[in-house]
């Protein structure tokens, strides 16, 4: 059995507002505006990046088509980097790649084994991610768009066995 | 999940570049992005790491003003990486904010950060405002640390009901300490009782 202390709240002072003062002249707002400007421009080359990160996940896709054993390991891979894109594709001003990558983040998401339908169904993730970025569908206005979403939605319920949930808006 | 930071309304900026900030994100796209950021927000110190075992080494970590680290980190997870940062007691980086970030949401999730010693918890996608807010509530609203036998971080409660009639236990912890100093290390609170 753990020894036993006494719980102790420490109040210290505040370090950081000593080392930092307002901006005479420069509001937070225009701040933050110059900010999503020089985002805007590093994110020009998201297509490019993603286009690479998603051909390594389409190469642990079809490690796992083929049969290539343990799975868990080409499954946390595919975990991971759809994690990374899902959480890049709005930043970089395409938040249906966001939408489709959280999709399949969330369907891999704590899975050991995934049988034949279900990693068709990942494939079917990373290409319809490969068409988007190619495409440069930045968001979910578009009917196809929608569609796209919709159907990999219903199919991963369907193998998950579980009603659909409709995620956010990707607009 | 409650908006505990609310919006930042119009008014002048914090100027930040005195600050040093530590980021640790696995991802090197990501890391770009956020230094991007962070640069536009007007910090000049940035050290980022996509090894969050790197980042954990005394040098990196001397001086570090706030911590900004993503939920899925390698070779450590970001728990056990902000664990470690919480347990550099007596080092005064024991204290310093760690802001996490995570496209992981759930109340489970946050909750889970939260137990590990965070101080900020930022939903992922970030934006420059979000990011932003995260700093400045930081700066703003400092928390004690609790320091028990199974916990040592930021004062986990934060919530205050004014229609609680009831015993304020948060008065009653049983110890209080009242750090001055800055810098050097933190003192021994093993006979604080």
């Amino acid at each position: 059995m753990g020894q036993y202390k006494p719980t102790v709240m420490i109040n210290r002072p505040n370090v950081l507002a000593k080392k930092v003062e307002k901006l005479e002249g420069v509001s937070a707002d225009a701040l933050i505006e110059r900010t999503m400007s020089m985002v805007k421009e590093e994110a020009a080359g998201f297509v490019d990046w993603v286009d690479g990160d998603l051909q390594a996940l389409k190469m642990f896709a079809r490690k796992l088509a083929d049969g290539d054993q343990p799975q868990a390991p080409h499954i946390a891979r595919i975990f991971r980097g759809s994690a990374d894109i899902r959480d890049q594709g709005t930043v970089c001003g395409y938040p249906l790649v966001t939408k489709v990558a959280s999709l399949l983040c969330d369907f891999v998401d704590r899975a050991e084994h995934l049988d034949e339908r279900e990693i068709d169904l990942v494939e079917a993730h990373i290409d319809t991610l490969l068409t988007i970025v190619t495409g440069r569908i930045k968001n979910d206005r578009t009917e196809l768009a929608r569609k796209l979403v919709t159907d990999l939605e219903k199919a991963g319920a369907k193998l998950r066995g579980g009603p659909v949930q409709p995620k956010s808006d990707a607009s | 999940m409650v908006n505990l930071v609310g919006s930042v309304p119009t008014m002048a900026a914090y100027d930040l570049k005195e600050l040093r900030f530590l980021l640790v994100d696995d991802n090197p796209h990501m890391l770009r992005l956020l230094v991007t950021m962070l640069r536009g927000l007007g910090i000049a110190h940035i050290q980022s790491y996509d090894d969050a075992d790197v980042a954990l080494k005394p040098e990196m970590l001397a001086g570090v003003d706030i911590i900004i680290c993503d939920w899925l980190l390698e070779p450590l997870s970001s728990m056990e990486f902000v664990r470690k940062v919480r347990a550099r007691k007596p080092d005064q980086i024991c204290f310093v904010p760690v802001i996490q970030m995570s496209g992981f949401t759930q109340r489970a999730d946050v909750e889970l950060s939260r137990d590990a010693g965070i101080t900020e918890f930022l939903g992922l996608p970030v934006s420059p405002k979000l990011l932003y807010e995260r700093i400045v509530y930081a700066i703003e609203h400092p928390r004690p640390f609790i320091d028990s036998s199974d916990y040592f971080g930021p004062d986990r409660r934060r919530r205050s009901d004014g229609n609680y009639i009831g015993e304020n236990r948060r008065l009653l912890v049983p110890n209080t300490v009242e750090l001055s100093g800055e810098d050097g290390p933190m003192p021994d609170l093993a006979n604080t009782a």
